[in-house]
């Protein structure tokens, strides 16, 4: 199993590494540089201006260079300036990554405290009146558009409640109370259709392990149906839960987007809509970069999670 | 009469998939009879700005004083355009690369699954971003970047079927009889790769349309005036707390595409592969 692992580990490198190059080649191969948007198209640049704006942002090499130097000051921590405020990325970043991540680890937690009580209460009284109301509830989490749910929770909250989201951010550590009043909408939004999904594959997998051999066998050995459930179904359901909020992680990063955009949280989400609309090379690549480390990593630790969970499974 | 009973019997038999379908039918159904069921052209700036639903504007006048049932009439096509067409372009690409990879596997195949493992390895909407963001916000921008973003999806289903498919004795027993790899691949493996290829591009038009509506939300899609749902949602916005018809119609009609879509894809799995009947 180590070596299973150690395998996986190693094999997640090239792909990084190749994600590296595909973000690198789009931006450069593609029309319409830094330099066009940082200067007025009415303008005509003389050549030697434009030649020594591209010297500046290390334009003027060739893109294989261009590469390997942006590689290169990676693994020094160097992700380079941004174009636009000429701040080093990686600080940049490190202002921002912490809201995101506050947010993304609320959502998940609002998403488990409601998805597995919902998934298990479905399963265990199937086709009851419960059951039937989570799994509509369920289908319409699946289909609500996040930004159409930001915008309703934003409606009613102005509407009825008076409430605004705050113009500026307060740190979890400065004001925790001012901090969550400010994430409690964004984090229930992101966690609506995640939620949806975690619950739907909660109470399948239930479903299923409900049936199986080794609960009956608990069931026969006279243990109370509590104990059978939480002990024995619930530790073998939980399985391909696990992965299911592995995947939903990809969601999870596109939803942050569109999230910190309509709440006006300045996470990496906004850095990255922000980057893109000045053409701020080095702020694009580092923030899709990292939410493809982010994403591999997440599915590697789910994949190492499984080995805990289910003793059985031998990584062949 | 008989339709009628067929009808009624698919109905009882597969609730959730028929619902689906009756949604995406009103849909597509809307879409193709826009210029008859729309009151106005969808650009005609025909009435005060921002005014609640009254007979005369069943869902009110957005913030140029056009009718918002006439724009979400119309806003349908642009949902059915840009999902099908990012959807054709993932299941072609997806299943042509699936299907070879799979079939002559070897060196080709490692390199395209690698290929498929990088785009697999960005979350799907910031890469959708990053694609428009560079080629720039548009509507074609956006379906290309959508089609790319869900080929490898296709892809790795594809290949997995293949592979499985090819394991049974009728594939060799095609191959020992000398039938030329062109044909197992018609005769033999599409045909039994369609089961499951079906129900992901119906699982995957929901997920195009609201990657649209998204991106047109974000400003990188459908550029006004054009009616995208997402543009509409987008621009509405603003002025939600003095006129929240301008968010809460678009949004609606969204939701319902995607909710008819995923109750389609569900109802599809049911009846197509019964093993799958899971999430």
């Amino acid at each position: 199993m180590r070596r299973y692992l150690l395998t996986r580990v190693v094999m997640v490198l090239p792909t990084l590494v190749g994600a590296s190059v595909l973000i690198f080649l789009m931006l450069r191969l593609l029309p319409g540089g830094p330099v066009d948007v940082l200067t007025s198209p009415e303008i005509a640049l003389p050549p030697e201006a434009r030649q020594a704006l591209e010297a500046q942002f290390g334009l003027d090499v060739p893109i294989p260079v261009q590469y390997v130097r942006w590689l290169g000051g990676i693994l020094r921590g160097d992700l380079g300036r941004s174009i636009r405020t000429n701040q080093p990325v990686l600080q940049v970043i490190g202002g921002r990554l912490p809201i995101s991540l506050e947010l993304a680890g609320l959502s998940i937690l609002l998403c488990v405290a409601a998805a597995l009580p919902l998934g298990i209460i479905s399963a265990v009284r199937r086709n009851s009146a419960f059951d039937l109301g989570a799994r509509v509830l369920g289908l319409l989490g699946l289909s609500i558009p996040n930004f159409w749910l930001a915008i309703l929770l934003l409606l009613v909250a102005a509407r009825y409640f008076n409430w605004f989201p705050p113009m500026t951010f307060v740190s979890l550590l400065e004001d925790p109370r001012a901090n969550l009043a400010q994430m409690v909408l964004p984090a229930v939004t992101l966690a609506t259709s995640l939620m949806a999904v975690v619950m739907r594959m909660t109470r399948s997998s239930m479903l299923e392990v409900l049936g199986q051999e080794l609960v009956r066998t608990a069931r026969d050995k006279g243990l109370g149906e509590r104990l059978v459930v939480a002990h024995h179904a619930l530790r073998n359901a939980l399985i391909p839960v696990v992965t299911v909020i592995g995947i939903q992680a990809g969601y999870l990063l596109g939803g942050v987007v569109i999230t910190e955009q309509v709440f006006g949280i300045a996470g990496m989400g906004s850095l990255l809509i922000n980057g893109v609309g000045h053409r701020d090379y080095p702020v694009i690549q580092a923030a899709v970069l990292f939410s493809a480390v982010a994403f591999v990593g997440i599915n590697l630790a789910v994949d190492m999670l499984y080995g805990y969970l289910d003793p059985r499974i031998r990584y062949g | 009469m008989r339709d009628n009973l067929w009808l009624r019997r698919l109905f009882l038999r597969h609730p959730i998939g028929a619902m689906g379908a009756a949604l995406i039918g009103t849909l597509v159904a809307v879409a193709l009879l826009a210029p008859l069921l729309a009151p106005y052209r969808p650009a005609a700036q025909i009435a005060q700005r921002l005014q609640p639903p009254s007979p005369a504007h069943l869902l009110g006048t957005d913030e140029f004083g056009r009718d918002m049932l006439s724009r979400i009439i119309y806003g349908s096509r642009i949902s059915i355009f840009v999902g099908l067409v990012a959807v054709g372009i993932a299941l072609t690409a997806g299943v042509a690369i699936g299907l070879l990879s799979g079939y002559f596997g070897g060196r080709m195949d490692h390199l395209a699954m690698r290929v498929m493992d990088i785009i697999f390895s960005f979350p799907a909407l910031i890469l959708a971003i990053a694609i428009t963001g560079i080629l720039g916000p548009s509507l074609t921008n956006a379906t290309i970047a959508i089609g790319i973003v869900y080929t490898p999806t296709f892809a790795r289903l594809a290949r997995g079927t293949v592979l499985s498919v090819l394991q049974h004795e009728y594939v060799t027993a095609a191959r020992a009889l000398g039938a030329s790899d062109a044909r197992i691949m018609r005769v033999h493996v599409l045909p039994n790769i369609a089961a499951p290829i079906t129900v992901q591009t119906t699982l995957n038009l929901s997920t195009a349309i609201l990657a649209e509506a998204a991106l047109s939300f974000l400003g990188l899609g459908t550029q006004p005036p054009d009616p995208s749902w997402g543009t509409m949602l987008g621009t509405g916005r603003r002025y939600m707390e003095s006129a929240p018809w301008v968010a809460v119609f678009p949004g609606l009609a969204i939701m319902m595409a995607v909710l008819g879509f995923n109750l389609l894809g569900d109802g599809l799995r049911d009846i197509l592969d019964p093993r799958l009947r899971a999430t």
